[in-house]
């Protein structure tokens, strides 16, 4: 029987598996905000476990809220990443500073 | 059932005033003149003022649509603090971003839009709605922060921005999906009561839940170890932008963090207080000794910030009453200090590569802008704490609290770092006092427009004379603090 704990693991997991693309990949761009996405979706997996285990349906709002809002910082994100691929003809993120 | 009741629209008659004539910008950028658009959101600014004003006075206070919205005396001050930050942020920057042909309708509305968000996040009693305002004002400062579009610096800077800020949102958005698991719901005062009902027994997600969001706004305030982003934004965005960005979100960070901490993670006080300190700690070492070492003048700044927040947080967690009083007072002062500060520089920008760019580029100064040269030095002493200035209040304030609640270690770490800290404010004042300099290239714009020199002079004066006419102010954020303390 898959519980609540299931959907839970799963959501950590694919949270972890985002945080450590944003801290550990350094070199594609697009890669990074694949990874932000990832986040986001798992938070909405939490919010969605969470409203379906309690009956109560304020999660499954604010994860509508939050799909709306990811689409939108998404499209800010690629539109800053544009910017930033006409200045420097390539999106690797090589001569950043840490 | 649902039904929409006026007073809760003359709650947040300034968040619709601001985002109204953010609509009405964007319409009439297609047919006006930027300098139109800026003149209409200064108005908007004295209106949304106004509109806060008067529901306050007619005594709007309470829980409005539902409970999603909390309007107090604390959320009052938070609003004006914001509206002040905002409306002095802009009005020093149209000039400078005229000069450097980067106005544009965009500016004033993405500004008037990220100041509703923050309203928002003020006037927010729950999660969903503080999560709309947190990202409202997130994304129209990640469009602004790549305003300069053409330069490599700047996009790089944004992009940066851009990601830890998302990747805060993030940490925010986890932290709340466990809360809302704990407490069934996203409201603060649902949470709040289901934290003191199972005082004895919390479970491990609710530590989780709190951590996250903690260490989210602590991305918005850039305390160390989240203020990766800082220095580099600071570096590479246009000025008139780092003017709004280290003003306005940092300020509503702190308040933000005061409602959330003092309301519904109250009853897990003992479990924060420590989480607080250690984050102040590093922060206030680890931003005053890298400001040390800087030499560029933007960035010295960003660390400078990062020290700031340090002793912000210290205030924090010197608890109740005392500790969100001495808070309040830090971050208006800071707040006045840090526009002043950056209209200054943006004063010494110039055609010429930049304008001034390293702390060396100061040398001389006081030979050749000495009104300049004058009030910088006032607002450093002042952010170094040097008795008569307002930097040393909101210093002493803070300190005290710290010691009220017992955390003598911590005061007087924070002592002995602001000694460090006095030594680059002070080496700034030497520079531009005491250092020669051979060639004079007096080809900075100087004064920037009259509404500019107005909100420095007042930055100045209050730098100055607050210890005279501090009185009115204290009464303000003493019943700020009362009300945030519960």
């Amino acid at each position: 029987m898959i519980g609540l704990d299931h959907y839970l693991l799963l959501a950590a997991c694919l949270f972890m598996i985002g945080v450590l693309g944003v801290i550990m990949q350094r070199r594609n761009l697009i890669v990074m905000l694949m990874s932000i996405e990832l986040m986001l979706l798992a938070t909405v997996i939490n919010f969605v476990a969470f409203s379906h285990f309690l009956e109560n349906l304020t999660g499954q709002i604010f994860s509508l809220i939050i799909l709306a809002v990811a689409a939108a910082e998404t499209a800010i994100g690629l539109a800053i990443l544009v910017v930033y691929f006409r200045n420097r003809g390539d999106i690797n993120v090589n001569g950043t500073k840490g | 059932m649902f039904e929409l009741y006026p007073p809760d629209f003359l709650r947040i008659l300034p968040e619709l005033i601001l985002s109204g004539m953010a609509l009405f910008i964007l319409t009439m950028g297609a047919v006006k003149k930027a300098e139109f658009c800026g003149h209409i959101t200064t108005l908007s600014f004295l209106l949304a003022g106004g509109a806060l004003f008067l529901s306050h006075k007619m005594g709007k206070a309470g829980i409005g649509f539902e409970g999603q919205i909390l309007e107090d005396d604390f959320s009052y001050v938070g609003k004006i603090l914001i509206l002040i930050a905002s409306y002095g942020a802009f009005s020093l920057s149209v000039f400078p971003l005229i000069r450097e042909k980067l106005l544009s309708f965009e500016y004033a509305a993405l500004t008037l839009l990220a100041t509703t968000g923050m309203l928002l996040m003020m006037g927010a009693n729950d999660f969903i709605n503080l999560f709309v305002g947190l990202e409202m004002q997130g994304l129209s400062l990640y469009v602004l922060a790549a305003l300069n579009r053409h330069e490599t610096k700047t996009a790089e800077a944004a992009l940066k921005y851009f990601i830890l800020g998302a990747l805060g949102t993030v940490f925010y958005l986890y932290g709340a999906g466990f809360l809302y698991g704990f407490s069934g719901s996203t409201n603060f005062g649902v949470l709040a009561a289901a934290i003191h009902m199972d005082a004895s027994s919390l479970p491990l997600g609710l530590y989780v839940g709190t951590l996250l969001i903690v260490s989210a706004l602590c991305f918005k305030i850039a305390a160390v170890p989240f203020h990766m982003w800082t220095p580099d934004v600071y570096e590479g965005c246009p000025t008139p932008v780092v003017t709004f960005i280290a003003t306005a979100p940092k300020v509503v960070g702190v308040l933000v963090l005061l409602r959330l901490l003092f309301y519904p993670f109250m009853a897990v006080y003992a479990q924060w207080v420590p989480l607080l300190l250690a984050l102040s700690l590093v922060s206030m070492v680890v931003g005053t000794f890298a400001a040390l070492v800087q030499t560029n003048l933007k960035r010295f700044l960003a660390y400078s910030t990062i020290g700031q927040m340090g002793y912000v947080l210290l205030g924090i967690a010197s608890g109740p009453q005392e500790g969100i009083q001495a808070v309040l007072m830090y971050i208006s002062l800071y707040l006045v200090m840090v526009l002043g500060v950056f209209g200054c520089v943006l004063c010494l920008q110039s055609k010429k590569v930049g304008g001034i760019q390293t702390l060396e580029d100061l040398s001389g100064l006081s030979k050749f802008h000495p009104r300049l040269a004058f009030l910088l030095a006032l607002f450093m002493f002042s952010l170094a704490g040097i008795p008569p200035f307002a930097g040393f209040f909101s210093k002493f304030y803070l300190l005290k609290a710290a010691i009220s609640a017992e955390l003598y270690f911590f005061a007087t770490l924070g002592i002995l770092i602001s000694v460090v800290a006095a030594a680059y404010y002070l080496r700034i004042i030497k520079i531009m006092y005491f250092d020669k300099r051979d060639e004079l290239t007096s080809d900075f714009y100087g004064v920037l427009s009259s509404q500019a020199v107005i909100v420095m002079g007042l930055c100045g004066g209050i730098s100055l004379f607050f210890c005279l006419f501090s009185d009115p102010f204290f009464k303000l954020i003493h019943h700020a603090a009362v009300v945030c303390a519960g």
